[in-house]
């Protein structure tokens, strides 16, 4: 397929804050296709967040973009006025937040507040606005939808607010779903029932999904691409299979070490990354994980390491894996992981 | 540590455990519902074991810590640490206990005093015991504690939003483990941190159970992170243990159809794992009011009538697996 849906090349997004500005997106490029699933994930303040909601054109006062396009299905993002943008948003482009509870107004029914984003997006009467959020529901498996329109939010537990959610979502049939972290606050019962859901309403409807999230699981099972992101960039993008089987970056290898898995052993070590994310006031000079590899060497240390291809739609930033480099991955368990956890604690 | 071992006596036993909360009406003079928190719990602490806890939202697994550290008062049953029912305790006997069984909470940030600097917090555990007079000694105590628990001792001056997550939940740790406890409640000790941060605090609990004998009771809600840590596992539904067996067993051979179920909502462990994937109906029934039957009764795709009547008791089904379900009777 070569029409995206979705086009983000460049972008970048800073933020003006009191002591510097903190790069939050410095160079985020992908591309998201009809019907497809999109995953980016990374750790708190890598920007997956901030991307999101830089496409939507929804960050805070002090928050900037300062360079990059947005092509979304062929209209630029970055060229529309506020009035645009806000029949654009909700309506072709709708967004899943993390906390289903604090994304509806408590103090109005959740019909009311379904027939209200209808008619804001759509030429219709109340009366077949109310019919149509009444489907909805019942579409995202919410039993007694008529009953339920008159439901407050609290009134209704957490996986049944994000099926609201998710309704409303789906009410104006948008081209894309951005869900930033659409699961994070629910149980895995209901994360499990949620996620099948998005998947289901991907095959009928062939939206795209733009998947935001700090749970491998959850990637492996919903996207068909991956992006992971440290510090404000892009360190690897692949197909999701490519990703797990052949992961390039030294940064995946210690995302995918450092997750405890259900078929170990219990009670043995864990693959650490020692140290912390970076200062995003001072990213930018040098490859931003540069303090926490093992690997580095002194290039790392001076430059900005390029996203290049090394394989077919296998992208890495990295000096020392850019296809003529390449590195050798130190699997460390039990033994050795003992001292370097040590040293790193 | 090899379940073999575990043949002497239990330092923490939990017998028939039951929390229960009152709830108000909103009348005058008319007594509100009772919500059912945890309902008959039985467990067993070994020295220098992690006991994991797990379930949902709502199961009762932090009501359970709470009511263990005395945070709340139980209802109904005991729970006896080194021999002595610890809800008889009073005054010195009391605060003595308390040295012996700590807590870390699941929120770094809200957890620390924003007053206080790092020194001064993991010191007050010190002073509120009336251990360590002499300021000099307690001070170097401080400095070998944050040692310990991998933070920069040129810290010690810092407040605590000065600290990332994970360094405040180390602070958290070093707190707790100046009083030499032998047994820590750790409730989702580990949620509120990123994948690689995660590792790290949980490595150091090992760490640290493995020099100083602390035997821990892990709540968590991540089944992965509740494998890794413990010995033994606990899975506990609307108030209930469900299940008890060893950490191994509850992924190579889960009983419970709750434990099942549960198991198949876990996201893959790849994008090539396919997973069957157990749906229990509906949604977890309200703990308030009157409980009759099995806790899962309503949900269970295995019911019979007898579920629905007749609450299952913890049983052990040989190899010190302990399942509470009538389709192993």
């Amino acid at each position: 397929m070569s029409e995206h849906v979705l086009s983000v090349k460049d972008l970048k997004t800073y933020f003006h804050t009191a002591t510097g500005i903190a790069k939050a997106v410095d160079g985020v490029s992908f591309t998201l296709d009809a019907g497809k699933t999109m995953g980016i994930v990374g750790e708190s303040g890598s920007g997956k967040s901030v991307t999101a909601t830089s496409i939507m054109r929804l960050l805070p006062q002090n928050g900037k973009i300062m360079g990059g396009e947005i092509d979304f299905d062929g209209v630029d993002m970055m060229k529309l006025s506020k009035k645009q943008l806000v029949a654009l948003r909700g309506n072709e482009i709708a967004m899943i937040f993390q906390d289903p509870m604090t994304s509806l107004d408590p103090v109005f029914k959740v019909g009311n507040q379904m027939v209200e984003m209808i008619c804001a997006h759509q030429n219709v009467t109340k009366e077949a606005a109310r019919a149509m959020a009444i489907e909805a529901l019942g579409r995202v498996g919410i039993p007694n939808p008529e009953k339920r329109m008159d439901a407050y939010p609290y009134e209704l537990s957490g996986g049944m607010c994000q099926r609201v959610i998710i309704a409303m979502a789906i009410c104006s049939h948008p081209k894309i779903i951005i869900a930033d972290e659409p699961t994070t606050a629910l149980d895995v019962t209901v994360q499990a029932r949620v996620l099948e859901l998005l998947r289901e309403l991907q095959r009928n409807l062939n939206t795209g999904i733009l998947l935001i999230t700090h749970n491998l699981g959850v990637v492996w099972e919903m996207c068909d691409d991956v992006m992971v992101m440290y510090a404000g960039q892009t360190v690897e993008k692949a197909e999701t299979k490519e990703l797990y089987a052949e992961p390039l970056h030294p940064y995946t290898w210690g995302l995918l070490d450092s997750i405890p898995r259900l078929s170990d052993e219990s009670k043995g070590m864990l693959t650490t990354i020692p140290g912390v994310p970076p200062d995003l006031r001072l990213t930018g000079e040098c490859c931003n994980f540069c303090n926490r590899c093992r690997y580095a060497q002194d290039i790392c240390r001076t430059s900005v390491p390029p996203l290049v291809e090394v394989k077919p739609n296998h992208f890495v930033a990295c000096h020392l894996q850019n296809g003529t480099n390449k590195l050798e991955r130190i699997i460390t368990r039990e033994v050795e992981t003992e001292q370097t956890n040590r040293e790193a604690e | 540590m090899a379940t073999e071992e575990r043949t002497g006596e239990p330092i923490l036993k939990i017998r028939h455990l039951t929390k229960e909360f009152q709830l108000k009406s909103g009348l005058p003079f008319v007594k509100g519902p009772v919500l059912h928190a945890v309902t008959d719990v039985n467990l067993d602490l070994y020295e220098g074991e992690t006991l994991g806890i797990i379930g949902e939202s709502g199961c009762g697994k932090s009501t359970l810590g709470r009511t263990v550290t005395m945070l709340h008062k139980a209802t109904s049953g005991t729970v006896e640490f080194e021999g002595r029912n610890i809800f008889d305790l009073k005054g010195k006997e009391l605060t003595e206990l308390r040295k012996d069984v700590q807590m870390v909470f699941q929120d770094p940030f809200s957890s620390l005093d924003p007053r206080l600097t790092c020194g001064d917090l993991i010191a007050e555990p010190l002073i509120v015991h009336g251990l360590m007079p002499d300021k000099k000694e307690r001070d170097a105590f401080v400095l070998s504690l944050m040692k310990e628990v991998g933070l920069d001792i040129q810290h010690v001056n810092r407040f605590p939003h000065e600290f990332s997550g994970g360094q405040r939940q180390r602070i958290n740790v070093a707190r707790a483990l100046a009083l030499s406890p032998k047994i820590i409640v750790c409730d989702e000790p580990v949620s509120a941190l990123d994948v690689s941060i995660q590792a790290q605090v949980l490595n150091l609990f090992n760490r640290l159970q493995r020099e100083h004998n602390i035997a821990y009771i892990f709540i968590s809600h991540d089944l992965s992170v509740i494998k890794h840590v413990s010995d033994r596992i606990a899975i506990m539904y609307l108030g209930h243990v469900v299940e008890l067996c060893a950490a191994d067993q509850i992924y190579e051979n889960p009983m419970h159809p709750y434990t099942k179920a549960l198991l198949s909502a876990i996201p893959p462990e790849s994008p090539f794992q396919k997973k069957e994937r157990i749906v229990l109906q509906g949604e977890i029934p309200s703990p308030i009011g009157d409980q009759v039957g099995c806790p899962l009764a309503g949900r269970c795709p295995y019911c019979t009538d007898r579920c629905k009547t007749e609450l299952p008791e913890l049983k052990d089904r040989g190899d010190r697996h302990q399942v509470a379900c009538f389709l192993y009777e």
